[in-house]
């Protein structure tokens, strides 16, 4: 595929998730209503989408590795965590309580990344990431082990990733998260493309490393922590879409960054798509989805390996 | 001569653990200065203090006349181009949009005519006009060292700084590099060479500065620079020394006995 064929390919993909969302699923209210629902579902659906993928390409950049994706700073257990606690201690999923905790968590387990690899390079910082999320996770466990039977559904579901939509000024939030990372990353842009090239030649150029690399990776947390406080863990979207972006937009993030984040938000409005038709009137859970659908893709973009950075 | 860069009793180190221990030397306008010296001597760690990724621990570096610590990361982007050791990472730029990656600390958000022109110059420079539009996964070894240095000549800099740029290479790659290094120096820019092979640094480099435990052994021309006394006392291996028979520049073959 040529790339003068990415913008009305992403155009058409925009379109078509917008329209799948918008126009499909179980009926039973009033139309008006029943569009208005799906609507902000969409809302939510493009902008975690965008935040997700585009937070993919900075980490992958910044980190140097195919496979950093937007959790990769153990955000997604701090925050899985954080909503867990709240979930056990009995706030309402309905409130503020969850996103909160869950950011709370999101940002607290990213401060514990950067204060343990402090001064070292990407590897520690990866690794760093993988451990205090590991811990998080035990803790996590521990916090499922003595919940009661409710809480645990309760906490369950949470995890799996939704895109439910209790009211609108948590997505207004989400919104304007998807205005400050997605403007922040593409101002990076240059930034981005001199780190993919490793922290000694970006430093050889002229970018100031630390300032750069610390300012993108608080953009793609940021990103993470938001998503995963409104919409619980979705995988896949961070790993995939930057990747499948890649092949059609060359790897300069100038163009990477929007494409991805168009393509990421189209990507994540179909899977929700999926998760409310599949098994109507029962709903998947997103996450699920995403999973099932981006990881038998990403295996197919695997065996063409060699293009995977081309 | 004029003089680029001049370092006086520098002192560079890694926290308690000193590297360098009081190195002066001076580089010529359109000089190529080899640092050659076994692994530990400090050569990599000097050219990480000259790109002030590492702080001076004593002494004093100028650089185009002013002192080196009085760059900003950007203005000694502009002065001093880096070939880091090592590949480039396989990323999935072009051969131009790598070398358009140069331009940074030159340019605004978007490349303007006068960086295209410095692309240009660069890729010229580097012998890579033809490959511009090659995927880097597509050249050789040596293809991709010469597009390193030509990331390195976008930045317009007055001193090059190349850490084993050869190292990988096989013979006809790394001929291409010391073709493309020359070429450099004849239109007045300046290198630091850091390597192992002695032989390169002797038919392609002005002077050599050899290095022994953190301090200057010798510097000076190949010829009296490079001796088997020198050899045995920097890298404390017995070796033998023949001259070029064309050139007369020295060439170094490490064994006491002759080689078959």
């Amino acid at each position: 595929m040529s790339r003068r064929a990415l913008v009305p390919l992403l155009a058409g993909a925009l379109l078509a998730a917008l329209a799948l969302g918008l126009f499909t699923g179980p009926g039973g209210l009033p139309d008006e209503l029943l569009l208005r629902l799906r609507l902000l579902r969409v809302a939510q659906g493009l902008a975690a989408g965008i935040l997700l993928a585009v937070a993919g390409c900075a980490f992958q950049a910044v980190l140097q590795n195919v496979l950093a994706e937007p959790y990769v700073l153990g955000v997604s257990s701090g925050a899985a965590l954080g909503a867990a606690l709240s979930i056990a201690f009995g706030l309402s999923p309905f409130s503020w309580g969850i996103p909160g905790c869950a950011a709370a968590g999101a940002a607290g387990s990213f401060l514990l990344v950067l204060a343990v690899s402090r001064g070292m390079g990407g590897a520690a910082l990866i690794l760093a990431g993988v451990v205090v999320g590991s811990v998080l996770s035990s803790g996590l466990l521990l916090v499922l082990s003595v919940s009661s039977a409710e809480g645990l559904r309760n906490i369950t579901w949470w995890m799996l990733g939704n895109l439910d939509v209790f009211s609108t000024r948590p997505l207004i939030l989400l919104w304007a998260c998807v205005v400050v990372v997605l403007g922040g990353l593409w101002l990076s842009s240059r930034e981005l493309d001199a780190l993919s090239l490793g922290e000694e030649r970006a430093a050889g150029v002229g970018v100031d490393v630390r300032t750069a690399r610390l300012s993108i990776l608080a953009l793609g947390t940021l990103a993470a922590a938001a998503t995963v406080s409104a919409a619980g863990i979705i995988p896949f979207v961070g790993l995939f879409v930057p990747h499948m972006v890649r092949r059609l937009s060359g790897s300069r993030h100038a163009r990477l960054i929007p494409a991805a984040a168009v393509a990421g938000g189209a990507f994540l409005v179909v899977a929700d798509s999926l998760a409310r038709l599949v098994l109507s009137p029962r709903q998947v859970p997103v996450g699920v989805v995403t999973a099932l659908v981006g990881g038998p893709l990403f295996l197919i973009l695997l065996r063409g390996r060699t293009r995977l950075w081309r | 001569m004029e003089v680029t860069l001049r370092a006086s009793e520098l002192r560079l180190g890694y926290g308690a653990r000193e590297v360098l221990r009081g190195l002066s030397f001076e580089l010529g306008r359109g000089e190529l200065l080899a640092v050659a010296g076994p692994n530990g001597s400090g050569k990599s760690t000097l050219l990480r203090g000259l790109l002030r990724l590492l702080p001076l621990q004593g002494g004093s570096v100028e650089l185009l006349g002013r002192p080196l610590a009085s760059y900003g990361r950007r203005q000694l982007a502009m002065a001093v181009g880096w070939v880091p050791q090592g590949e480039l990472p396989q990323v999935g730029f072009t051969v131009r949009q790598l070398v358009e990656v140069g331009r940074y600390s030159r340019s605004g958000l978007a490349l303007g005519r006068r960086d295209e022109q410095a692309v240009e110059e660069a890729l010229r420079l580097a012998d890579l006009a033809e490959l511009a539009a090659r995927p880097l996964g597509e050249l050789s070894g040596g293809e991709r060292q010469r597009a390193a240095i030509a990331l390195a000549l976008a930045q317009e800099p007055e001193v090059l700084l190349l850490d084993e740029p050869t190292s990988h290479l096989d013979l006809r790659h790394e001929e291409e590099v010391a073709c493309v290094l020359r070429r450099l120096c004849r239109a007045g820019r300046s290198g630091v060479l850091v390597t192992h092979d002695l032989n390169l640094a002797s038919r392609l480099c002005d002077r050599i500065l050899l290095l022994k435990d953190g301090r200057a052994f010798d510097c000076g021309p190949p010829g009296e620079v490079l001796s088997e006394a020198a050899v045995l006392a920097v890298y404390g291996v017995a070796a033998r020394m023949w001259r070029h028979p064309e050139t007369g520049k020295p060439l170094v073959l490490p064994g006491s006995h002759p080689v078959v």
